[in-house]
């Protein structure tokens, strides 16, 4: 069967009736089998999807299909889905099976959105290579030899690699764009509070996303559009009325567009990636939009100012996996204290380990103001900045990553080093804006170079349509 | 970088940390633990560069506050249920080692 890259070319078939969701399911059900060495699966849920596939084949026939009718989706293994187990991608849940399923996810199936199965990740979604899994490290399907980014990399590889339509990650610091643009997909990542995180394993509360991965930006925009919007189980999630972002994606004004000078003269910007950035920045020129070069001095604060506030939440989020009611259990202790203790050391893994000791240490109680308070100071600061931006100007646009897709183990022995593959993309997570990766050409390696685009709080319809614009010229 | 090269975290507040965070750190890791720790704060003291007097701290993202809904009681999760993923439980606990060791 040919690769289908988009929901409108999959339901045209199947309303002409040369195409069934059935074959659909076989074909990337093969695709997933046949590519099983990228490790973007943790599980297929294969008889299932048989089944759904079925009950919408007959919805169709009955033209009373939802509005993903013919979308199959993978989901990364950090959202829950009832009576399927849940991992995070760590020892420590070991058994674990969801007991209820995530609102982002049951709204898409109320569309008819069939799953195929969930995906690899960074071990609760902590990594920027997804190298940090129990279950092994995923590969690049343009290069199996490199990675395909992190943490959502299974996500990313099972759409570059047409194991599925769509898939949903998480973005915490770049877990979305960054493996989009090492996987030469779309990702997005809403504003903070855009979707509803009921359901999502917590990392950072401040800080995550549900995010979506897809061929194409009407794809994307149709599966927000489904998942946006006020919960009932989640308080932080906006009341906000959520726009049919898949009907506006028609851009025909002349944008403000600010690219901020520190990225592209930054000291690691790979000169290939930089040379794709500018291309599109000229072009934008050329069409007659505004693109200006802004200052942006606190750059080199935003990756520090991250990495204290999310090792601090994921210390407190983490301290749940006890061992006492659900998951892994260690058996070689005596009593309570050793259990807990016990349990933990042996569930999580050694970057889970780290960032739960950086973040114990920052809350303690003589370091709490010098890195915690100054960490959520300067939070504001580089928020403030970012919206007097956007005053000014309707998007920035930078690179997604500094480089593309780097080899596997390339970073094992720099910690700092791997920290900074997500320079350009934490700081909207830094400010909550929503941000895209889409694709933007390819080395003269062969890997794929991710452009990123940003704008203000709630702006995802302008976002997304931009995003068209851009990926059309 | 930290200009006095005084590690930030020494041996034993390593331990005391991790007793904290209810993890074990085995003698073999400590040296590596310890220099990624480091290596990482180094990196971070980068903030304190910044003169942030009078700044309030920003704690919360979403700008709509109190955002409640109406507190309904509702069974959402049975017994039998909660009870199922425990990696030790009765017909109605959950069960633990001693929490006091006397032997």
């Amino acid at each position: 069967m040919k690769e289908y890259s988009s929901l409108k070319a999959i339901q045209q078939e199947l309303q002409g009736g040369s195409l069934t969701c059935s074959q659909l399911v076989e074909h990337y059900l093969e695709n997933i089998d046949k590519k099983v060495d990228l490790n973007a699966f943790l599980e297929t849920y294969s008889n299932e999807a048989r089944q759904q596939a079925q009950v919408v084949d007959q919805k169709i026939a009955e033209n009373r299909a939802g509005k993903l009718a013919g979308m199959v989706i993978g989901i990364k293994d950090v959202l829950c889905y009832q009576n399927h187990p849940l991992q995070c991608s760590s020892k420590i849940l070991d058994g674990f099976e969801s007991q209820f399923t995530a609102t982002a996810v049951q709204r898409l199936l109320n569309e008819d959105v069939i799953i195929i199965g969930r995906q690899n990740c960074d071990e609760f979604a902590m990594g920027s290579s997804n190298e940090n899994s129990a279950f092994g490290v995923v590969r690049n399907a343009t290069n199996p030899a490199h990675v395909p980014g992190g943490s959502s990399g299974g996500s990313a590889v099972a759409v570059q690699a047409d194991m599925c339509l769509v898939s949903l990650g998480s973005d915490t610091g770049g877990s979305v764009r960054q493996p989009a643009a090492f996987c030469g997909v779309v990702g997005l990542k809403p504003s903070y509070g855009r979707i509803s995180r009921y359901g999502l394993a917590a990392y950072a509360s401040s800080f995550d996303c549900i995010g979506i991965f897809g061929k194409n930006i009407a794809d994307v925009a149709l599966v927000l559009e489904v998942m946006a919007g006020a919960d009932e189980f989640d308080t932080t999630v906006s009341k906000k009325s959520v726009p049919e972002y898949s009907k506006a994606l028609s851009f025909d004004r002349k944008a403000k567009v600010a690219y901020l000078k520190e990225t592209l003269e930054s000291e690691g910007l790979h000169p290939e990636v930089k040379q794709a950035t500018q291309a599109t920045l000229d072009f934008l020129k050329t069409e007659g939009h505004t693109v200006e070069s802004v200052d942006f001095p606190l750059l080199d604060y935003i990756l520090p100012t991250y990495y204290i506030l999310t090792t601090a939440e994921a210390s407190s989020n983490l301290s749940r996996y006890d061992g006492v009611r659900y998951g892994f259990r260690s058996t070689s202790a005596e009593d309570l204290q050793q259990m807990y203790t016990q349990t933990r050391t042996e569930g999580f893994g050694a970057e889970v380990k780290r960032r739960i000791l950086l973040g114990t240490y920052v809350l303690s109680a003589s370091y709490y103001d010098a890195y915690y308070t100054q960490a959520q100071k300067v939070r504001r600061l580089i928020k403030d900045a970012t919206d007097k931006l956007f005053e000014q100007y309707d998007f920035i646009v930078l690179p997604t990553t500094p480089n593309t897709a780097f080899e596997i183990g390339a970073h094992n022995d720099n910690l700092v080093e791997m920290y900074l593959e997500d320079l350009f993309t934490v700081q909207a997570n830094v400010v909550g804006v929503p941000a895209i990766s889409i694709p933007n050409g390819r080395a003269t390696n062969g890997l794929p170079i991710g452009l990123q685009v940003m704008a203000a709080t709630y702006q995802e319809d302008d976002l997304l349509s931009f995003s068209q614009y851009l990926l059309e010229s | 970088m930290n200009p006095n090269s005084q590690p930030n975290v020494d041996r034993q507040t390593l331990h005391k940390i991790a007793q904290l965070a209810r993890l074990d750190i085995a003698a073999t890791e400590e040296e590596a633990v310890l220099s990624d720790l480091n290596q990482i704060l180094d990196w971070v003291e980068k903030l304190k560069e910044l003169d942030t007097e009078g700044v309030e701290p920003l704690r919360f993202m979403s700008g709509e506050m109190n955002n409640l809904r109406e507190d309904i009681p509702n069974n959402a999760l049975n017994k039998s249920a909660a009870l199922k993923l425990a990696p030790k439980a009765d017909q109605d606990h959950i069960l633990v080692p001693k929490v006091l060791n006397n032997d």
